[in-house]
C-alpha cells in the first residue's frame, strides 16, 4: 500500500479498508484479479489522460491570468537576469489630492526633522526625493522563513511628481526577478520609508534575499520606520498606531472598499490556484494608497516637528509630544520654536495634563518664567493639587525671591485645598521656612 | 555517639541482620585505574595551559581519542560513565577551531534547559581561564529578545535545546546566516534521552538542521554522548543517518562503590503488598545524614520527592532552626535561582542531603556526593547508573541504594540482579518515518525552504507527501520545486515531546463566583481521568467531575470530600491490518505489523480508599478512539490451550495475566514509559476481544462495528477463537517498538516467566501477573505453564 493511503488512514480522512474478507476458492479469485487488472489499467488510463488534458488547461489559465492582469492593471510584464515579473508603473501628478493635501505640498518638508524622526543624522543630509518609500504584501503575517513578499510596492518623488512601482510575483518563481528589480531601484535611492519596516518587511526582505541567493540592497539604506515617531506623536489621541487609523484621523485619507489586511494572504494563495486578476486588483490599490500615505505622513510628521503644521489638524498636545522628542534628541532649538507656539497662545483650552506637561517642558528647557506663567494658571483655578503650587512656591521663593509672596501662596492652598498627607506636610515645612524668610 | 566514616558506615550495614534479609544484592564494584595520554601537538599551548591550570594535566584515553576523531572530521557517539569527562571531548576540539578560525561556530544541544545552562557556564569558566574572545549563550525560551540579535551574530558557541531548534531557530534560518555558514560542530548530548516519540521528532529536526545546513554549504561534525544503552550506535546512526564512531571504553579511573539493591519487606503476603519504598528511604537517609555523609536521594515523582523532604526536614531542621538548607528538595518546579542556590550548597557541603526528581540526574555539577539513594527505580537501568554516578563522581568510596517498589519492574531488577549488573539491555527505539511525524516535519521543512524534485528527506516517497500536501492547498508548486503557501507557522503546530498537542483543561468550579483553571489533562488521559462523575485526585484534593466538554476541551470539576475514588473501565479492540513478518515458533504464532486499534470508556468502578473495596459501577458515553498504530503479537491456537488442566475461564484470565506481565517487561526493554505500551487480548480478526466487564472478565464480540457482550457469563468460552496477545505501540503510526519485540519474543517470554517464578507472593500480585482481584486466583500458577506452552517447552 502507498504511505499517503495509509497516512490518510491515520489522519482520519480515509476509512479503514473494509473487515477481511473470507477466504474465497482459489479459482474464483484469479479470475477476479484478472478483471481488477484489467480495470485498473483503464482507469490509469483514463486518469493519465485526465492529467495531461489539467495541464493544457493550467497553461492556458496562466495564459489568461496573466493577459488579465496587464489589461485590468495596466502593467507590464519585464525580464532582467533574474527571470520575469509584472510591474506596474504610475505616476501621480503633484496636483492630485491626497487627505487634506495634494502631494506637491507634502514633497518637500524639512528633511533635518526627518532626520530627528528616524534618530539618524545622515537622513537630514539627504533631498527628499532620495528616498525611496517601501511596503510589501505577504503570504502571511507569522514571519519566518516560510512567509513571502509577494507585492513590492514602492514611491519617491520626481520633479514634483511622486513615482509609484509595484513588483509583482505572479509565482513563487518569479520572486527572484522580483526582488533584483527592487535592487536595481534601491541602489538609485539614498534612504528607505516604512512604516513597521525595521520589525516587519526590511527584515522579511532581508530573508528573501538569503533565500534567493541575492545580496540584500536594502540593508545599508538609512531607514526612517515612522511607526516609531508616529507613535510618539500622535499616539495620545489614537485607539491604535495603525496606518490606517493615522490616514483617516490625522491625514483625513477616506478608503473606499479597501480589502482587509488579513485578507490578502489567502487571496494571493487564490490567485495562484485560479489566475483570476481580479483578486489582485484591491491588492494593488490598497498598496498604493499604504505607499502614498506613507510619504504624507512624513510631512506630516516632519510639520509638526518644525510647528508649520495647519492648525486646524494638529492638536497642541501633539506639539508638546515634539517638542519632548526634540528634547529626547537633544535639539533645544527646535523644542524652543514649538514651545514659542505656545507663548503666544491663550492656552486656555489646554487640559490641565496638557499644562503640566508643558510647564515641565518649559523647566526642562530652562525657560522657568514662562512655566510660571502656568504654574499660576493651574494654581489659580485650584483643583490642579499639589504639582503647581509646590512649583510655583519653588519658583518665588528661590528664583524670583519673593519669599513672601509664596508664603501667601502656601498658606492659601493650604487652607483651601485637599492634600494628602506627605503633601500636606511637605507644603506646611515649606510655608515654615518661607514665613521664617519673609520676616 | 561518634560519627561513621562511609567506610564504617557499609561495613555496619553489612552486619545489620534484618537489613541483609531483605538486600537481594549487595555488590562491590572495585576501583578501576585510569589511562592517560599526552595532549595531541595540534594542541593550542593557551588552550593546553589553561587545562593544565585546571589540573587536567593529561587527558584519559578515550578522551583523546575522541579528539583525534573529531579532529579528523569523523561522527561519533561517546559512551562513557558519568565524571568521566566526556565535557571535555567536546570543548577541546570546538575550542581549538574557534582558535584556530574565528569564525568557527558550534551548536550545543541538551535536552532540558538546566542542562544547557550548566553546560555554558561549563564552557564559559574555561573560556575565562583561556582568556580568548571567544562568545557562548543559552538561547532558549528565556532568553531575552534584545539580547538574541547579538547571540545569533556573535554566538561562536550557542547552546539550546532541541525544541528551541524546532520552533526557534530553523523557522528563522536566514537570521543565523552567519551560524549556519560556519558551523563546524553539532553537541548532542544525553543522545538516550532522544527515544520514542521524542527521539523520533528528534531525528527529523536533525534532518531539517542537515537540510539547512546544505543550503549555506555546512557539514558539520556531529559529536553525540549517550547514557549505556544496548545499541548506542545503531542508535546514534539511526538519528544521524550517517556512519558514526563508537567509543565506550572509558580511560577514566573510577572510584570503588558499594551497589546495594534493596526489597522492602512484604506485609501483606496474600496480595503480595510490600512496604512503602518510602519507608525505609526515609531511615536510611536520615542515618546518612546523621553521620555528616552528604547523601543524594532520587524519588520518582514531585509528590515522593515532597512527602520525604517534608521528612527529613522535620528531623533535621528541628535540631537546627536555622540552618533551612541543611536538607531541601530539588526539582523541576523550583525557580532557577533557588536551584542554583542549592547546587552550591552542594558542591560547599552547606546541604548535606537533597531530596530529587530526575531534574538531577543528568550532567548538573553538584561536586562529588558519597551516598545516592534511589526510591524506586527511575525506570532504566541507563537512569540507574546515572543516578547512582551522582554519588562519588570523583575519588572515595560511595554508596548507591536501589529501593524497589512493589511494581514488576522493580520487582523484576531485584529478583534478577545479574541481569541488572551485566550488559544493558535497554534499546532505544525510534520511528522517524511515523507517518504523522513525519508529515509535520516536512510541511516545517517546507517552510524553511522550498523542496525541490528529486531531493530526499526520510525513507518514505517525498514526493507523494508533497504531492498530498500541495492537494491540500498547504504547498504549492512551481517548475518543480514546492513552496510553502499557507499562513500558518507549522513548527507550531507540533510540540516535540508530547503525543498529542491537544489537552483538555480542568477547571474548578467550586466557587461559583470564580472559575479557576487547575490542571492541564492530556487528551488521551482525559478519556479515563475527568469523564463525567469521575474522581479527579490533585494534590491529594478530590474533584469530582461534573461535565467533560470535549468541544470546548474543558473539565468542569467541584471539590468533594468522598471515601472513594473512581477507576475507568476501557475495551480495546485490535484487527490485524497487515501483517509485515511472521514466524511459527511452536504451536504458536509471532508476528508484528500494523493493526486498528478502537478503544472506548464504557464505565467506571468507584473503589473505596486504603480497602480498596467496590463500591459500584457507573456508566460513561464517551466516543470511541481509533488509531491505526503498529503491534507485536502471538497467537495461541486453542487446541493447545485446551491441553491444560484448567477451566475456559482460567485460562482466559492467565492470558490477561500474561499480557499484564509481557507489557511491563516490554517496556523495560525499550526504555519506555508505560503508557507509550498497552496490550489487548483477542483475536487475530477482531472479531472477539476480551474485556474487563462489571462482574468478571467477559468475551465480547465485535459485529457490525459496535461491541456486544456476549450473552451472559457462560459465554466465556475458548473454543470460539485462536487467542492473540498484541502489545501495541499506543501512538498513531507507531514508534517502532513492534519490530523489536518481535525479534526480542523469546527473551520476554522467559524474562515474564522468571519474574512470575520469583515473584514471592502467593497467588498473584501487581509485581506480576497483576492484581488478583483482576486476574483471578489462578493465574499465578496457569502463567508459566502457557508460557511453556507457547516456547514449547
Amino acid at each position: 500500500m502507498k504511505s499517503i493511503d495509509k497516512l490518510k488512514r491515520l489522519t482520519g480522512e480515509a476509512t479503514a479498508p473494509p473487515q477481511a474478507e473470507p477466504a474465497k476458492p482459489v479459482c474464483a479469485a484469479s479470475k477476479k484479479q484478472e478483471q481488477l487488472g484489467d480495470l485498473r489499467r483503464r482507469i490509469e488510463t483514463v486518469v493519465a489522460r485526465a492529467a495531461e488534458r489539467s495541464r493544457t488547461a493550467q497553461e492556458e489559465a496562466r495564459r489568461r491570468g496573466d493577459r488579465g492582469l496587464r489589461d485590468l492593471l495596466e502593467g507590464e510584464e519585464v525580464e532582467n537576469d533574474c527571470g520575469r515579473f509584472f510591474l506596474k508603473s504610475a505616476s501621480l501628478s503633484g496636483a492630485s489630492r491626497h487627505g487634506y493635501r495634494n502631494l506637491r505640498e507634502i514633497s518637500d518638508p524639512d528633511m533635518t526633522a526627518a532626520g530627528t524622526l528616524a534618530d539618524d543624522p545622515s537622513i537630514g543630509k539627504c533631498r527628499f526625493s532620495d528616498a525611496l518609500f517601501l511596503d510589501t504584501e505577504t503570504t502571511g503575517l507569522s514571519g519566518g522563513t516560510g512567509t513571502m513578499a509577494f507585492l513590492i510596492g514602492l514611491g519617491w518623488f520626481e520633479k514634483g511628481d511622486f513615482q509609484v512601482r509595484q513588483i509583482l510575483a505572479r509565482d513563487f518563481g518569479e520572486e527572484a526577478a522580483a526582488l533584483a528589480c527592487l535592487a536595481d531601484i534601491a541602489r538609485q535611492k539614498k534612504f528607505l520609508i516604512t512604516f513597521n519596516g525595521k520589525a516587519f518587511d526590511v527584515n522579511l526582505l532581508a530573508a528573501r534575499f538569503i533565500l534567493n541567493r541575492l545580496p540584500d540592497a536594502l540593508a545599508e539604506l538609512p531607514h526612517l520606520d515612522l511607526l516609531h515617531p508616529a507613535r510618539r506623536l500622535l499616539g495620545h489621541r489614537l485607539d491604535n498606531c495603525r496606518l490606517a487609523t493615522l490616514e483617516a484621523d490625522i491625514l483625513g485619507v477616506r478608503r473606499e472598499g479597501d480589502i482587509p489586511g488579513w485578507e490578502i494572504p489567502q487571496r494571493y494563495f487564490d490567485w495562484l490556484r485560479r489566475r483570476d486578476p481580479r483578486l489582485l486588483y484591491n491588492i494593488f490599490e490598497h498598496n498604493r494608497l499604504d505607499v502614498v500615505s506613507m510619504a504624507s505622513l512624513t510631512a506630516h510628521l516632519a510639520d509638526i516637528l518644525t510647528a508649520q503644521t495647519l492648525r486646524q489638524h494638529a492638536h497642541p498636545d501633539d506639539y508638546l509630544a515634539a517638542a519632548g522628542l526634540l528634547l529626547k534628541r537633544t535639539h533645544p532649538a527646535g523644542a524652543q520654536k514649538i514651545l514659542d507656539l505656545f507663548r503666544e497662545d491663550a492656552c486656555s483650552e489646554f487640559s490641565l495634563t496638557s499644562k503640566k506637561k508643558l510647564a515641565q517642558l518649559y523647566k526642562r528647557t530652562g525657560r522657568l518664567e514662562d512655566a510660571a506663567v502656568l504654574w499660576r494658571q493651574m494654581a489659580d483655578c485650584g483643583a490642579a493639587g499639589f504639582y503647581p503650587v509646590s512649583e510655583l512656591a519653588k519658583y518665588l521663593e528661590h528664583r524670583a525671591k519673593r519669599a513672601a509672596e509664596a508664603a501667601a501662596l502656601v498658606e492659601n492652598a493650604l487652607a483651601a485645598g485637599a492634600f494628602s498627607e506627605k503633601e500636606k506636610e511637605s507644603l506646611e515645612h515649606r510655608l515654615k521656612r518661607l514665613l521664617r524668610k519673609a520676616i | 555517639m561518634a560519627k561513621l566514616t562511609l567506610d564504617e558506615w557499609i561495613a555496619r550495614l553489612k552486619k545489620n541482620k534484618s537489613f541483609n534479609a531483605n538486600a537481594s544484592a549487595v555488590v562491590d564494584l572495585p576501583a578501576r585505574p585510569g589511562e592517560w595520554e599526552d595532549y595531541p601537538s595540534w594542541v593550542n599551548p593557551r588552550l593546553r595551559d589553561a587545562l593544565v591550570g585546571r589540573g587536567i594535566t593529561r587527558l584519559y584515553r578515550h578522551q583523546a581519542q575522541a579528539v583525534r576523531f573529531i579532529r579528523g572530521g569523523r561522527d561519533v557517539v561517546l559512551v562513557t560513565p558519568t565524571a568521566s569527562g566526556k565535557t571535555l571531548c567536546y570543548n577541546l576540539p570546538v575550542l581549538q577551531s574557534i582558535l584556530d578560525e574565528p569564525e568557527t561556530r558550534a551548536l550545543y544541544m541538551f535536552p532540558t534547559k538546566a542542562l544547557a545552562q550548566d553546560q555554558m557556564h561549563e564552557a564559559h569558566s574555561l573560556i575565562t581561564d583561556l582568556q580568548a574572545d571567544i562568545k557562548t549563550f543559552t538561547y532558549d525560551g528565556d532568553t531575552p529578545d534584545d539580547a538574541r540579535r547579538a547571540i545569533r551574530r556573535q554566538g561562536h558557541i550557542v547552546v539550546t535545546n532541541p525544541d528551541m531548534l524546532h520552533a526557534g531557530i530553523l523557522p528563522h534560518h536566514t537570521k543565523w546566516q552567519k551560524l549556519f555558514m560556519n558551523l563546524k560542530y553539532v553537541v548532542i548530548d544525553e543522545l538516550h534521552i532522544y527515544r520514542g516519540i521524542f527521539g523520533s521528532h528528534f531525528a527529523n529536526v536533525i534532518r531539517r538542521l542537515v537540510r539547512i545546513c546544505r543550503f549555506y554549504g555546512a557539514d558539520p561534525v556531529f559529536i553525540c554522548c549517550s547514557a549505556t544503552v544496548a545499541n548506542p550506535r545503531e542508535h546514534a546512526e539511526k538519528i544521524l543517518e550517517r556512519p558514526v564512531a563508537l567509543l565506550d571504553k572509558s580511560g577514566a579511573p573510577a572510584a570503588a562503590k558499594t551497589f546495594v539493591l534493596y526489597n522492602p519487606p512484604i506485609v501483606n503476603r496474600e496480595l503480595g503488598i510490600r512496604q512503602s519504598a518510602l519507608t525505609p528511604t526515609r531511615k536510611i537517609a536520615s542515618d546518612l545524614i546523621d553521620n555528616s555523609i552528604q547523601t543524594i536521594v532520587f524519588a520518582t515523582s514531585r509528590l515522593s520527592v515532597e512527602v520525604l523532604t517534608k521528612y527529613l526536614k522535620d528531623k533535621f531542621v528541628k535540631s537546627k532552626p536555622f540552618d533551612d538548607h541543611f536538607v531541601t528538595g530539588y526539582r523541576g518546579g523550583y525557580l532557577p535561582n533557588l536551584r542554583r542556590d542549592i547546587e552550591s550548597g552542594l558542591r560547599s557541603r552547606e546541604v548535606m542531603g537533597v531530596i530529587s526528581t530526575n531534574a538531577l540526574e543528568l550532567g548538573i555539577d553538584i561536586g562529588n556526593l558519597e551516598a545516592c539513594i534511589m526510591a524506586g527505580y527511575p525506570g532504566s537501568i541507563a537512569s540507574t547508573w546515572q543516578q547512582a554516578g551522582r554519588a562519588g563522581r570523583r575519588s572515595g568510596h560511595s554508596l548507591a541504594i536501589l529501593i524497589a517498589r512493589s511494581n514488576p519492574l522493580d520487582q523484576f531488577i531485584m529478583e534478577n540482579p545479574d541481569y541488572f549488573f551485566a550488559l544493558s539491555p535497554e534499546h532505544c527505539r525510534i520511528n522517524p518515518d511515523n507517518l504523522l511525524i513525519l508529515l509535520h516535519h516536512i510541511k516545517s521543512a517546507a517552510f524553511e525552504l522550498p523542496f525541490e524534485k528529486g531531493e530526499k528527506f526520510g525513507g518514505e516517497n517525498l514526493e507523494e507527501f508533497l504531492q498530498y500536501l500541495e492537494e491540500k492547498g498547504v504547498l504549492h508548486r512551481t517548475d518543480d520545486r514546492w513552496h510553502w503557501a499557507a499562513e500558518s507557522y507549522p513548527a507550531d503546530e507540533v510540540s516535540l515531546r508530547a503525543i498529542n498537542p491537544e489537552n483538555v483543561v480542568v477547571v474548578d468550579t467550586t466557587d461559583a463566583g470564580s472559575h479557576k483553571i487547575i490542571a492541564e489533562v492530556d487528551w488521551d488521559s482525559a478519556f479515563t481521568a475527568v469523564h463525567d462523575d469521575a474522581i479527579y485526585l490533585l494534590a491529594s484534593e478530590q474533584y469530582h467531575v461534573d461535565k467533560l466538554d470535549l468541544e470546548r476541551k474543558k473539565a468542569y470539576v467541584r471539590k468533594v470530600d468522598t471515601d472513594y475514588y473512581t477507576d475507568a473501565m476501557t475495551y480495546t479492540n485490535v484487527r490485524v491490518i497487515d501483517s509485515f513478518d511472521n514466524r511459527r515458533e511452536g504451536g504458536t504464532i509471532v508476528e508484528h505489523g500494523e493493526v486498528q486499534v478502537v478503544r472506548k470508556v464504557v464505565g467506571y468502578k468507584k473503589i473505596k480508599f486504603y480497602t480498596s473495596e467496590n463500591l459500584g459501577y457507573g456508566d460513561v458515553t464517551l466516543p470511541e478512539k481509533d488509531m491505526h498504530t503498529t503491534s507485536y503479537w502471538f497467537t495461541i491456537p486453542r487446541d493447545r490451550l485446551r491441553s491444560l488442566a484448567f477451566t475456559p475461564a482460567e485460562i482466559i484470565d492467565g492470558l490477561s495475566a500474561l499480557a499484564y506481565t509481557i507489557r511491563h517487561l516490554s517496556a523495560m526493554f525499550l526504555m519506555a514509559d508505560i503508557h507509550d505500551i498497552d496490550r489487548s487480548l483477542g483475536d487475530k480478526s477482531g472479531e472477539w476481544f476480551v474485556s474487563q466487564g462489571k462482574t468478571g472478565r467477559v468475551i465480547t464480540t465485535f459485529s457490525a462495528g459496535r461491541p456486544q457482550a456476549a450473552s451472559g457469563a457462560d459465554a466465556v468460552r475458548i473454543d470460539e477463537f485462536d487467542p492473540t496477545i498484541f502489545i501495541f505501540d499506543a501512538y498513531p503510526g507507531g514508534i517502532g517498538f513492534s519490530e523489536l519485540l518481535y525479534r526480542e519474543h523469546d527473551n520476554l517470554l522467559s524474562a515474564a516467566k522468571s519474574l512470575i517464578e520469583k515473584c514471592p507472593c502467593a497467588y498473584g500480585c501487581p509485581s506480576c501477573v497483576g492484581p488478583t482481584l483482576e486476574v483471578g486466583k489462578t493465574a499465578k500458577e496457569i502463567v508459566p505453564k502457557i508460557i511453556d506452552l507457547v516456547l514449547n517447552k
